[in-house]
């Protein structure tokens, strides 16, 4: 668990807001860290075939759709980054979920 | 109908040096191409020689693909003969979701690509004003 601007946030929960998006769970990637005394929170989303689309519109909907979907299960805003494929470092073949680059 | 592949690419320095090297590598010619970008990421969208071996070799480099049909149409080399397809298309109803020029020319026609909600009625319209559809093999064969 990770306790984020004071709420606490569980993997778990974004990752229940990615598989209700994508339809299956993409590889992603919590990023927290702080700036000017406050944290934030950015999720990495690895680009599927479900998700994927030629139109940047698409593409821009899902972004919202996880946006506003993160919004009312966390209860805090964060931002949402779509990666390549296979970005997203991985350790004994599993990815590294969460990365917490705060300094308390 | 013609076969477009895209990809998504993160907006990364090199990124479409990296991607065009594999289709190069492969022996792909590529005939059209466009690129919407954001911020963030950018589609690339390729009209190639052979569609299912660039789709094949894009994938096995990691890559998000999918490919759909696109229509190509050839239209006289001269000031308003765009304008003119355009009306025709807009006049049915059809909302083009993006659209590009192609490199190269068939039988003295300049060449465009054009996304389209509804394929079907478009290719309809486009006949009824005398506008040809080219095929998808005439096409990768230019």
């Amino acid at each position: 668990m990770l306790i984020i601007r004071g709420v606490n946030v569980f993997p778990s929960q974004i990752e229940g807001v990615l598989l209700k998006i994508a339809g299956t769970t993409p590889n992603y990637q919590i990023i927290v860290n702080r700036v000017d005394n406050r944290d934030t929170l950015e999720v990495l989303v690895e680009m599927s075939p479900e998700i994927f689309s030629d139109e940047v519109r698409r593409i821009e909907d899902v972004e919202r759709k996880i946006l506003s979907k993160l919004d009312t299960v966390l209860g805090i805003s964060a931002k949402v980054r779509m990666v390549e494929p296979k970005t997203i470092a991985r350790s004994e073949g599993k990815a590294k979920r969460v990365i917490d680059n705060r300094k308390i | 109908m013609v076969k477009q592949i895209s990809v998504f690419l993160e907006n990364k320095e090199g990124r479409l040096a990296e991607v065009t090297k594999t289709i190069a590598d492969s022996g792909i010619n590529i005939r059209a191409m466009s690129i919407a970008d954001t911020k963030d990421f950018g589609i690339l969208r390729l009209i190639v020689d052979d569609p299912e071996l660039a789709s094949k070799v894009l994938k096995e480099a990691d890559l998000t693909v999918i490919v759909k049909d696109v229509l190509a149409i050839g239209i006289a080399d001269e000031p308003g003969s765009l304008s003119k397809t355009l009306a025709c298309i807009q006049k049915e109803d059809i909302e083009i979701e993006y659209m590009y020029a192609f490199l190269g020319k068939c039988e003295g026609k300049a060449l465009v690509i054009l996304k389209v909600s509804d394929n079907d009625k478009a290719i309809a319209a486009l006949d009824k004003n005398g506008i040809p559809v080219i095929d998808g093999q005439e096409l990768y064969n230019l």
